[in-house]
């Protein structure tokens, strides 16, 4: 997952990279007053920074204090990432709903639906609760096996 | 807002990560309040990403890591060490020299002091600095990157309080050099006492010359980003999506070392960056508007008001309200979270907000090397392989003397205002 999550987030960056030199040399150079392109830099932000923190989730790059689960050993650490799991289905939930909400509003420039930007939240949610589940297994696994040693 | 506080830090102590905690700490208010639907927590994350200056985020950040791979980091710390290498503790005053250098090209202090760290940590090691020194110089290094122009968090702090991101880029300028300055002076103090390091000849000039012009196209990356800033050729963002592709024209076109795999990798470490920044400004997001709903500004304005109304002493008490917070959460957090509450109440005061936001960069700063959580540390003490505990013992001189730096620029506001007001952007 983490090399496909890599993948898109790269073509992402590479999106956003051309399309905001796209407003600059539209403004200097050609001259055609887009509209569009400030609009969906904005949008491929939103959902390169959703697909980076998921993809940072599975390097474990996001910041948090280890002081506890270090000292209180894997059964600890199963719990804590189940918790953080929990946090996020819960928000992704919330998010599935916001988006669907507005599936009818369409963005000024560009005429997309909201629905389609909105995701973006849900979508790096859910996959931020897979790679913290996954951490819990793998702790809760670790667990049991110092058991029967 | 007790309750916010409270199921935050529970949270963040336990150990889930921050920006979760932070989540889940606004979830839970919003569930306890009657009036408000769970809704808006998709819509705050949302909004508060929604925002086009947020792009020169993930720029600068693919410029610093671009700038590693292509080798700027070693031509500018061979710039560095022709320079500073013959004084006492050269090393030391090398990894500050490109730090600094290093700093105006990229926006993150975390990513500085692991580039700087890679090269210079073992160099220091093997000319018989201790371990726990060399760690503390380069993270101390590393944080130049947030106060010295382009910044990840001046870009943040101007887009949370509505001050314009060009001219605090200009106003790090010379409190940055002062840092750096007031960093070497305390690394020659330490070696000259314990006798760190072999002594060098001075470089000939000559060879100062090489290593500049080897490094030429590097150095010109600030003065590009900076210049296009001040000339109104383009915005802070646009100048990060200009830096990024002069990097890779200098890595891939003119010197051929960088390839797709390190361009990949480059992104690779950018992207990992931004998602954990991202997610934590998406999450401060729902606190924010919380704490604008039950209108923590006029509370804190209230608080200070019985403090003092003399604009001094308010901001030397809002520096020492800072620093621990600086210290024991995530810098990042803390800029993201007191940035829109600060700006309007010192303003109100007749604190000038640029002013007040290279006072809490460079207050922050200190925070990325300080235990618990300083990231700039972590990242060194894993290169060096030192523990924590030595770290902090190495570090307390050059906290001391960043801190009376920090006291010098309050009481002195032309330092930071005094560029910013000759060059308008």
């Amino acid at each position: 997952m983490s090399k496909l999550l890599a993948g898109v987030g790269l073509m992402a960056f590479a999106a956003l990279i051309l399309v905001t030199l796209a407003g600059v040399a539209d403004r200097f150079v050609l001259g055609l007053g887009l509209v569009w392109t400030e609009e969906l830099a904005r949008y491929i932000l939103i959902w390169t920074s959703f697909l980076a923190a998921a993809l940072a989730a599975t390097r474990h790059a996001h910041f948090q204090i280890e002081l506890l689960p270090d000292r209180l050993g894997p059964v600890y650490r199963a719990a804590i990432a189940a918790i953080a799991a929990a946090i996020c289905l819960v928000a992704a939930w919330y998010g599935v709903k916001f988006a669907w909400m507005f599936r009818d509003q369409h963005s000024p420039a560009l005429g997309l639906s909201m629905a389609w930007v909105y995701s973006a939240a849900p979508f790096g949610l859910l996959l931020i609760a897979a790679s913290s589940a996954r951490v819990s297994v793998t702790a809760l696994r670790s667990a049991r096996k110092a058991r029967v040693m | 807002m007790a309750m916010l506080f409270a199921a935050f830090a529970g949270l963040m102590i336990a150990g889930i990560p921050i920006a979760l905690s932070l989540l889940a700490a606004g979830m839970l208010v919003i569930l306890m309040s009657p009036r408000l639907n769970m809704i808006v927590a998709p819509q705050q994350l949302l909004d508060s990403l929604d925002s086009f200056p947020l792009l020169a985020i993930p720029f600068f950040l693919l410029t610093g890591t671009l700038m590693n791979k292509g080798g700027t980091t070693r031509n500018l710390i061979d710039i560095a060490q022709s320079i500073l290498g013959h004084i006492r503790g050269g090393l030391s005053h090398t990894a500050v020299g490109a730090g600094a250098m290093m700093a105006g090209g990229s926006g993150s202090g975390t990513a500085d002091a692991a580039a700087i760290g890679a090269v210079m940590i073992p160099e220091m090691q093997r000319d018989g600095y201790p371990s726990a020194h060399a760690a503390a110089v380069v993270a101390a290094a590393g944080t130049l990157a947030p106060i010295l122009p382009p910044s990840i968090m001046f870009i943040l702090y101007g887009h949370l309080g509505n001050v314009s991101v060009g001219q605090l880029f200009l106003a790090g300028i010379v409190p940055g050099l002062l840092y750096a300055l007031t960093l070497i002076g305390v690394s020659w103090l330490i070696a000259a006492r314990n006798g760190y390091g072999t002594l060098r000849k001075r470089a000939p000039f000559a060879e100062v010359l090489r290593a500049i012009r080897k490094g030429f196209l590097d150095l010109m990356l600030p003065v590009i980003i900076l210049g296009g800033i001040v000339g109104g050729i383009f915005t802070p963002t646009e100048a990060g999506a200009v830096a990024v592709v002069y990097v890779l024209l200098i890595g891939a076109v003119i010197r051929r070392n960088i390839g797709w795999n390190s361009l990949i990798e480059a992104m690779d470490e950018a992207l990992v960056i931004l998602g954990a920044v991202m997610l934590i400004m998406a999450a401060a997001g729902v606190a924010q508007f919380l704490l604008a709903l039950m209108q923590a500004g006029a509370m804190l304005a209230a608080m200070l008001d019985a403090v003092s109304s003399n604009p001094l002493i308010l901001l030397l008490t809002v520096q020492a309200l800072l620093l621990p917070l600086g210290m024991v959460l995530e810098v990042t957090a803390v800029l993201i979270l007191m940035t829109p509450i600060l700006v309007p109440v010192m303003v109100s005061y007749g604190v000038d907000p640029v002013h007040l936001g290279v006072l809490m960069v460079v207050n922050l700063a200190i925070g990325l090397m300080t235990p618990p959580v300083g990231l700039a540390m972590f990242v060194t003490c894993a290169i060096a392989k030192v523990r924590v505990g030595a770290f902090t013992r190495a570090i307390l001189p050059y906290l001391g003397a960043l801190l009376l730096l920090l006291g010098v620029l309050v009481l002195f506001p032309g330092i930071s205002l005094w560029l910013p007001g000759h060059l308008r952007p």
